[in-house]
């Protein structure tokens, strides 16, 4: 199993490369260059332009950029953004936790009553619980969560629970109002991940029940709630195991939209940011950041299979 | 109903069909008027129509009949178990002193795998798949596990591989193992008077089969138990039954002791079904099917094998014939009623 997880961890750091590879590659191939955002004098006289570009490193070979990008990133060194000169590491370092929090938050919003309501809608199938839960996550699923971002905005008319421009602040700083400001965003991005866990969840519970096994653990005399937690919960739980990793893969990593919308400076926002100004640096530096939650976090689902369900663990002795 | 039926009363009024048997045996369990109506897109399904029958101490009563005679409906109906927005009518369904048709769930539950066990119908997945035998077997034996005796008797049905290799999930188990395990634990876990066992030999190859067989008839020795064994195999049923139920289209057409369902059966269709047995069948005469299919017979108002039956008369399409007893057999059919139709 130790080969496994080892295997699993060189896939992830393969994939990783690659896509540092590709992001360096693209950009670099694109026409756009941080040049093109100073002021006009400089962007359109080609003296002054090559002066800048000599200074930014940008007019050495390709090949020579990227591996001083990666040899930089191997030290832990993201490089500098070329709009204003800030280191980018610092940057992300500022970023990433605003976004892990808002992801974190909305995913604790979405999963503890996605795991209830999912459970209970399977316990009381076709009942009325079942129905309302349905059509829950039908409309939750399909409000556009930039729409519904807006709509909330206009709505919620207390400034307690919005954080104006920039008006974020630190948990570190004031735990109660950081909360307060993260509620509604946090509620905006989990919702169609709480929908999408619900529905699986108990399409799953529904399915497990259905089985022959419970069918025989019902009757040597079991309750539903003891079959639920020995035998049901675990067969349901693997598809559902999924959705959530990719879906909370998505909350993680910060979503533009919402950031944007909210004016919460986490990771989505950077990068929009980055974008604009045309700031390769960073927004690689965002790229890399984002593509290193969705393969750990893919890589703890992985793992967590094998604790789930032990048909994947026993397979892997026999491959 | 009737009070004072008697063997003497007369036969087309019999509305218990069993209360000759009755007087001389008390029925471990006593099913009268069970009907079961599932619920489907096309209306009700009525799976099960008004049966009843009688499972006497220490007994294996066969139940046969084609794949959708309603048998494991009877099964999950006995056991409290029909899935939600299922119909369960019953007059009665009696097992030592009480009425299960009447119990809240609660009550059940106590029945269900400690006076009652069920054998499923499919062996292979009827344990967890991702959980380890041993913690299974944890699950229902508890620390009977431990028990010397109870481990000696696990090993001589031939589980000592289970109890060797507790670690492993059902998956590394043969399907005979399985089937042997989980009847194991049906019958061993709490010592039940009743084992419903459902066809739990039909996915297996004859040699299980046969090993199967000699196990329940072992735990009937031993444990006194009795069985009602379900299976759409008379060769089977033949083996191991004391008495055989038949059933057709959700009824029970005909109940009899197992010699006389093969010498003298009286129902047309327990007649079809004897014919069309290899083994009753000399080796240079082909077999005999029985015409036509048993689809939507279990919708016909009169007798279900009606459209089927060789010796159908106007009266079987229109009414359903009352059962009556023929010394040790209880038949539903208007020939053998003779005026049981009019008389009802
Ligand atoms: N859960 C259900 N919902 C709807 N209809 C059902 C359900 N279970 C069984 N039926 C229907 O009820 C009828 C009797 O089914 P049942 O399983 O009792 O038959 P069976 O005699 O056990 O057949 P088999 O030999 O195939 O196991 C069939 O027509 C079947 O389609
Ligand atoms: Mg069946």
């Amino acid at each position: 199993m130790a080969t496994y997880i080892l295997r699993r961890a060189i896939g992830v750091l393969v994939v990783m490369f690659s896509v540092v590879t590709a992001m360096f590659l693209l950009l670099h191939a694109s026409p756009v260059s941080p040049v093109n955002q100073l002021a006009p004098q400089v962007a359109a006289d080609p003296v002054a332009r090559a002066a800048v570009e000599h200074k930014m490193g940008l007019d050495r070979p390709l090949v020579v950029q990227y591996f001083d990008y990666i040899g930089g990133l191997l030290t832990g060194d993201f490089g500098v953004s070329l709009y204003d000169g800030s280191s980018v590491a610092d940057q992300i370092g500022r970023a990433l936790p605003v976004s892990l929090e808002l992801g974190l938050l909305a995913a604790l919003l979405a999963v503890v009553p996605a795991v209830g309501l999912g459970t209970w809608s399977a316990l009381r199938q076709g009942r009325a619980v079942d129905q309302v839960t349905r059509v829950v996550t039908v409309v939750a699923m399909s409000l556009p969560g930039y729409w519904l971002a807006v709509v909330l905005l206009v709505m919620v008319d207390n400034p307690d629970f919005l954080p104006g421009a920039g008006g974020y602040i630190e948990f570190s700083e004031d735990p109660v109002r950081n909360l307060q400001v993260l509620l509604l965003p946090a509620l905006v991005l989990g919702l169609a991940a709480f929908a999408m866990i619900t529905r699986s969840l108990r399409g799953g519970l529904v399915e497990a029940y259905a089985s022959d096994h419970v069918a025989f653990a019902r009757a040597m005399g079991s309750s539903r709630t003891e079959v639920l937690r020995r035998v049901a919960l675990r067969g349901a739980v693997v598809p559902t195991l999924t959705v959530a990793g990719v879906l909370i893969g998505g909350l993680l990593s910060g979503t533009v939209l919402v950031e944007n919308v909210f004016q919460i400076p986490g990771l989505g926002q950077l990068m929009v940011t980055a974008f604009q100004r045309q700031d390769y640096q960073l927004a690689l530096g965002g790229c890399v950041a984002t593509a290193a939650i969705f393969l750990v976090l893919n890589l703890v689902v992985d793992l967590l299979y094998l604790v789930v369900d032990p048909r994947t663990r026993q397979g892997l002795h026999r491959a | 109903m009737a009070t004072t039926l008697g063997p003497g009363s007369r036969p087309g009024t019999a509305a218990t069909p069993e209360a000759g048997a009755a007087a001389d045996q008390a029925a471990l369990l006593r099913v009268r008027g069970l009907s079961v109506t599932y619920p489907s897109a096309r209306g009700p399904v009525p799976a099960v129509r008004d049966v009843a029958f009688d499972v006497r101490p220490g007994e294996i009563l066969g139940l046969v009949g084609e794949s959708g005679s309603g048998k494991s409906s009877v099964c999950t109906a006995v056991m409290g178990l029909l899935p939600d927005g299922t119909r369960l009518d019953a007059d009665e369904i009696g097992f030592e002193g009480r009425d299960l048709a009447r119990l809240r769930e609660r009550d059940l539950r106590r029945i269900r795998g400690r006076r009652i066990a069920l054998v499923p119908q499919q062996p292979m997945t009827s344990l967890a798949p991702t959980t380890p035998v041993g913690r299974q077997l944890r699950w229902y034996l508890g620390d009977r596990l431990d028990d010397p005796q109870l481990r000696g008797t696990l090993q001589a049905i031939g589980l000592g591989a289970v109890l060797d290799r507790p670690h492993d999930l059902p998956g590394a188990f043969s399907g005979g193992q399985l089937q042997r395990l989980v009847i194991a634990i049906a019958a061993l876990a709490h010592e039940p008077a009743l084992l419903l066992a459902d066809e739990p030999t039909t996915t297996l190859d004859a040699t299980v089969q046969a090993q199967v067989l000699k196990l329940l008839l072992t735990l009937r020795e031993d444990l006194g138990l009795a069985v009602l064994y379900v299976s759409h195999d008379l060769a089977v049923v033949a083996q191991i039954c004391d008495r055989v139920g038949v059933m057709y289209g959700g009824r029970l057409v005909e109940t009899a002791p197992v010699a006389e369902i093969f010498t003298n059966p009286r129902h047309p269709y327990t007649r079809a079904l004897v014919a069309a047995m290899p083994s009753t069948t000399p080796a240079d005469q082909p077999l005999r099917p029985i015409p036509g299919t048993a689809e939507g017979a279990n919708l016909l108002p009169g007798c279900p094998f009606a459209p089927r039956c060789p010796e159908v008369m106007d009266v079987c399409r229109t009414a359903m014939p009352a059962p009556v007893r023929r010394a040790a057999a209880t038949v539903g059919c208007h020939r053998s009623g003779g005026e049981a139709g009019e008389a009802a």
